[in-house]
């Protein structure tokens, strides 16, 4: 369904993408994954059209999506719950739900009415505030609310962008369920993730981005036995381990 | 210092500070959709008085009908006027675009020198030109229409930005601006709305105001400047805060003019801005906006 | 030709052309126009100080024009006070009326502060037209006395002229002697970034007070040559928002930073109305089109579009090489010294291992927020330690803390013994503390030698006077810092690359060069935000090695970091926070060893998911 292809991608003066490719089949769960400043929201703006990348395609649905703008792309059927949620703090609860379905060609009465009736099965607490301006929101309920806000575009791809930031432990399990659960009845995920090990165990297959670059990927009962997991995120790499010996040793008095 | 005249002056700053309202409101939704203030917004009072007036005087045009085309031409305005001053401009920072807005006022004000020369123009009154007598308060019946004009394009407003899909699009433009593209709304457009309905505001103003001040080319300065005063008190960026502060505004000025000195009738507008700055410079609801490290 | 040769010749040329001057224009008319240009000009030079170089908007010029006039013409008309009295008051009580428009709008910025000063120069017009008893309201003051040089009257255009060509260079001289010394760089750091400049030592409140100052005192000395010359006559009219605005375009018109560029501004704005008689009512759209397309294709104005030029390049550096800075760099690049990197002796730390960082309870909220709640932290001195932690475990909230860019809501922070929590950032890099930026927070119009510099405001003391006059003492300060300066870019590596403008290094170096700010103000203790950001593996290496060089010669370092390698690769001890609160510490093998770090960072295991 989406297929990323040797993507650059230049932040400011930084080179924020070296080479970055992945693949999300229709129906998956991908998680990706990657310690702080790895390149993973970076990843998710260009696959938005946030930033435009220098080298690389993207395709979804069999059509080049590279250098599209956002809005373009975003008609295309790809829907961004982006990092920190976003929702308009001014706006209500059904308003940034129905603003959800802009994307969408002329969708019928009916249709969004049976979305949104989807959604407030699925986040029951949304319905019962759905007057409450976004602002007003607790920090897990804005989270629902971005993501219903999501799916009230009907898209066939939906972007993640660490949805468990900032939210107690209880709060990260109800999300990840909901996560599963939407993509049970059909929708595509691309995960972007901190909290590795809970991605995993929903996710299909994972991506671990390190720098830049796409260090492992496996499917994501592997990715969680992998002990050199560890390594890539407390940087208990051999070499690391070779290098600190090898000053240490150099050094008259630490 | 009977009632009556206290009443009097209630009115009249009502009616003030509801212009001031309109302005600060117009300049207010632009700096929240495309982040610019715009020191041209008190011509967008002066421009749309000179359309009207020439289209009364010279063309001899019934009152509603140049209304309507006035109001028309405004929307066009603030279409032309983003894609001029604002567009080339929209990635620079903030000093470019203040003084190119600068400059579009003047030129403005002396397009409209050149056109109508320098004498001051009265713009016909739809009211009757005697004051009411309400029992013992003698008001102006224009300020009377300036209010309720005011209130209903106030709740026109409230209207359209709470009840209608595309009021909802630009406020969500405003609130945020990359989310709303991620959603798939064409901001472009929208900020163009935007100018837009802040210059069809601007245009009320100006007809609102124009029978009891001279149509000249200088009545949009201060009515700009006391506006931008006025969106300061009330908390900057927030829309309710901007009407509020113009109303206080104008109904302050009224009574320190009478009270305390009417020589500097015009400076207090500034004197109050530099003492909501330094006592409580978010204004009185806006919010507190910090660097990040 | 050597430049040092060329300076005096280039004085005498100018010298020359003073005087010969009314001789060629011999119209009154025009010398008049000439005066009011000059006058104007004045002005242009003092918004180009707070403008140009410290970067605050203020468009209240013109009524610092009123007050200098003013002052002068009621000083002399009603008391009789001889003209260059006169001149003095002018220039001194403008900058009073600088420091009032200074003190409330410190903490402004852009809109803000555009929107004060515009209301601070309305309200100054219109007690010029209220108090009546003092300036005769809206009549105006008329009769103004003109300057006597023992029994010659300065009334003729041309006499006038002299007096205000000499003003006009030795005020030019001034601007530009400034901007070239420890004041200047401290201005252009305000405007550069006013978070850097705060945390590289700069007091800017102080600076920013000072730069209205000067500007609103230049402002009044244009003024008094308004005054004083051409019809003599001064009324509240003049001195509106209108001409400030003018004034504010002549400014930017010329090239805002510049102050010859401020000059051709004033001239050609003032000139032009003549030249451009023929388009009589047109005049005032064409300026008005002019400014928005200038704005739009022409930010830099023209000196931007001068400096562009080749030719202005090439002279540039001609003109440079004669310079004190040029010098001295090639006398060090001869030597080839290797870089000592001595601490100066106030701040040596004494040997022994004590603590040098003592952090309790120490915490931050944001409304309902915790972003830190209740960190004990120790860093001893001489050692490398990290603090690590998921994102939004408060890490960068902590450092800001530490360098004064945030008051802790409770808690308390002592370095060697001295509590500085809550202190001012330029204050805590006064007592020993420097730091560096997650995203990099250089001076980027300067040059790497100037970003250098300003590191060692802190440890200076030349003030705005000695900077103009340039005396012994400054000279000699000057000379040390820039020797101090390039000791320590030789040690970062960045020899060669003085003169540089910051912005044009690649990325990397760029980091070191902040990592050079933070090194020259002798710091005690230095605070490093993601150093590794974005470098590459081998310039990871580098700065590994660069670290403990540093710590090597005494310096104690708390860095944040993401780059875990980096960290067990560097770190002698580690602190590991989540969610605010510190939850392990200890050396590399033993966070890595840590179950709740290890939760922490692969997240936690939530049944039933």
């Amino acid at each position: 369904m989406l297929k990323v292809t040797g993507i650059e991608t230049w932040y400011g003066a930084i080179q924020a993408l070296k080479g970055v490719s992945l693949e999300v089949k229709q129906g998956e769960i991908v998680a990706l994954l990657g310690a702080n400043g790895a390149g993973k929201s970076t990843t998710i703006k260009t696959i938005t059209g946030m930033l435009k990348p220098t080298a690389g395609t993207i395709e979804f649905l069999g059509r080049d999506v590279t250098g599209m703008e956002v809005e373009d792309i975003a008609e295309t059927g790809i829907a961004c719950v982006p990092e920190g949620r976003r929702i308009f703090p001014g706006l209500s609860v059904i308003d940034n739900l129905m603003l959800g379905a802009t994307p969408r060609k002329n969708p019928s009465r009916a249709d969004l009415d049976r979305d949104l009736e989807r959604v407030f099965h699925l986040f029951p607490m949304l319905q019962e505030f759905r007057d409450r301006l976004g602002w007003q929101l607790s920090g897990g309920q804005q989270q629902m609310l971005a993501i219903g806000r999501g799916l009230m575009s009907a898209a066939k791809l939906l972007l993640l962008d660490e949805p468990s930031l900032g939210l107690a432990p209880v709060l990260v399990q109800e999300v990840f369920k909901v996560i599963k659960q939407i993509n049970k009845t059909g929708t595509t995920i691309l995960l972007v993730e901190q909290n590795a090990r809970m991605a995993l165990l929903i996710a299909n297959r994972g991506y671990v981005l390190e720098t830049g670059k796409m260090s492992l990927t496996d499917t994501a009962a592997n990715l969680l036995a992998n002990e050199d997991m560890k390594a890539h995120y407390l940087g208990a790499h051999a070499h690391v381990k070779e290098a600190r010996q090898r000053r240490l040793n150099e050094r008259p008095s630490a | 210092m009977d009632l009556a005249t206290n009443l009097q002056m209630v009115t009249a700053g009502l009616a003030m500070g509801s212009i001031y309202a309109l302005v600060a409101l117009g300049f207010v939704l632009i700096f929240n959709a495309a982040g610019v203030v715009n020191f041209a917004q008190g011509e967008f009072v002066m421009v749309p008085a000179f359309v009207a007036v020439w289209l009364m005087d010279f063309l001899n045009i019934p009152f509603p009908l140049t209304y309507l085309v006035t109001v028309l031409f405004m929307g066009l305005f603030g279409i032309v006027f983003q894609r001029i001053a604002y567009y080339p401009l929209r990635n620079r920072t903030f000093l470019p675009v203040i003084i190119a807005t600068i400059g579009v006022s003047i030129f403005l004000k002396n397009a409209a020198q050149l056109v109508f020369g320098a004498e001051p123009f009265l713009m016909h009154r739809p009211t009757p030109a005697d004051a009411l007598n309400l029992r013992g308060v003698f008001v102006d019946p224009q300020y009377i229409v300036i209010i309720l004009c005011t209130l209903a394009l106030l709740g026109f407003q409230y209207f359209f930005f709470e009840k209608t899909m595309l009021g909802k699009k630009m406020q969500a433009t405003a609130q945020d601006k990359e989310m709303a593209r991620l959603l798939g709304i064409r901001v472009a457009k929208m900020i163009a709305f935007t100018f837009a309905y802040s210059s069809i505001l601007g245009a009320a103003a100006g007809i609102l105001v124009g029978p009891i001040f001279y149509v000249t080319k200088e009545m949009g300065g201060m009515l700009g400047l006391k506006a931008f005063c006025s969106t300061i008190i009330g908390g900057f960026g927030n829309v309710p805060g901007a009407i509020l502060g113009g109303i206080f505004l104008g109904v302050i000025e009224v009574f320190a003019a009478y009270y305390i000195s009417s020589a500097y009738r015009e400076g207090f507008a500034f004197i109050i801005l530099i003492l909501v700055l330094l006592f409580r410079p978010q204004g009185f609801f806006g919010e507190k906006i910090a660097e990040k490290a | 030709m050597n430049p040092r040769v060329a300076k005096p010749l280039l004085l005498a040329l100018l010298v020359l052309a003073v005087v010969v001057f009314p001789k060629v224009v011999d119209s009154n008319y025009w010398l008049n126009l000439v005066n009011l240009a000059i006058s104007f000009s004045v002005a242009c030079l003092g918004l180009n100080i707070v403008l140009g170089y410290a970067g605050q908007l203020s468009l209240a010029q013109a009524a610092f024009w009123g007050v200098g006039a003013y002052t002068s013409a009621i000083l002399t008309t009603q008391f009789g006070v001889p003209v260059w009295l006169g001149m003095i008051a002018a220039f001194l009580v403008a900058a009073l009326f600088g420091v009032f428009l200074g003190i409330p709008t410190l903490k402004l910025s852009g809109h803000y502060l555009a929107m004060t000063t515009i209301g601070f120069g309305i309200i100054l017009q219109l007690i010029l037209i209220n108090a009546i008893w003092l300036t005769k309201g809206s009549d105006g003051i008329t009769k103004i006395p003109s300057p006597w040089i023992g029994p010659l009257e300065l009334r003729e255009p041309y006499a006038f002229f002299y007096v205000a060509a000499v003003s006009l260079i030795l005020l030019t001289w001034a601007s530009i002697r400034l901007k070239d010394s420890r004041v200047g760089r401290a201005f252009l750091a305000v405007q550069g970034n006013e978070m850097a400049a705060e945390t590289t030592g700069v007091d800017t409140t102080r600076y920013k007070i000072i730069a209205f100052a000067l500007s609103a005192g230049y402002g009044g000395f244009g003024g008094w040559l308004f005054a004083h010359s051409g019809s003599h006559y001064i009324s509240p009219d003049t001195f509106s928002f209108e001409q400030s605005v003018m004034l504010l375009a002549m400014a930017v018109l010329g090239g805002n930073g510049s102050a010859v560029g401020a000059i051709v501004g004033a001239v050609l704005l003032t000139l032009l109305p003549e030249v451009l008689r023929f388009l009589k009512d047109y005049y005032m759209m064409v300026y008005a089109a002019g400014i928005v397309l200038v704005m739009i294709f022409m930010p830099g104005g023209i000196a931007a579009l001068v400096q562009g030029l080749p030719t202005t390049q090439r002279l540039k550096r001609w003109w440079h090489s004669g310079s004190e800075a040029a010098r001295q760099v090639e006398i060090a690049a001869a030597h080839a010294q290797r870089a000592t990197l001595q601490p100066a002796a106030a701040t040596a730390t004494p040997g022994g291992n004590g603590t040098l960082l003592g952090v309790k309870g120490l915490a931050k909220h944001f409304g309902g927020l915790k972003a830190v709640d209740g960190v004990d932290m120790e860093v001893r001195r001489g050692e490398i330690q990290a603090l690590i932690g998921p994102n939004g475990s408060g890490k960068t909230t902590i450092l800001n803390m530490l360098s004064g860019l945030y008051v802790p809501t409770a808690g308390e922070i002592v370095l060697a013994g001295e509590n500085i929590t809550g202190k001012k950032p330029h204050l805590i890099t006064e007592h020993g503390v420097a730091r560096t930026f997650q995203n990099i927070r250089l001076f980027g119009d300067l040059t790497v030698l100037d970003n250098v510099m300003i590191g060692q405001h802190c440890r200076t003391h030349a003030g705005v006077v000695a900077s103009v006059l340039q005396s012994a003492a400054q000279r000699a300060e000057e000379a040390a810092m820039r020797r101090r300066a390039l000791e320590v870019l030789e040690f970062v590596g960045l020899r060669g690359k003085e003169f540089a403008e910051a912005k044009s290094l690649p990325y990397g170096r760029q980091r070191v060069l902040e990592l050079a700010r933070a090194l020259v103000s002798d710091p005690k203790l230095l605070l490093l935000d993601e150093p590794a950001a974005g470098l590459n593996a081998s310039e990871t290496e580098a700065l590994i090695d660069l670290l403990f060089q540093i710590r090597d010669r005494g310096i104690t370092i708390l860095l944040v970091e993401h780059d875990m390698s980096l960290v067990m690769n560097v770190s002698d001890h580690i602190t590991v926070l989540n969610f605010g609160k510190r939850i392990a510490e200890g050396s590399a093998e033993a966070i890595q060893k840590n179950q709740e770090v290890i939760d922490a960072y692969l997240g936690m295991e939530v049944a039933n998911a």
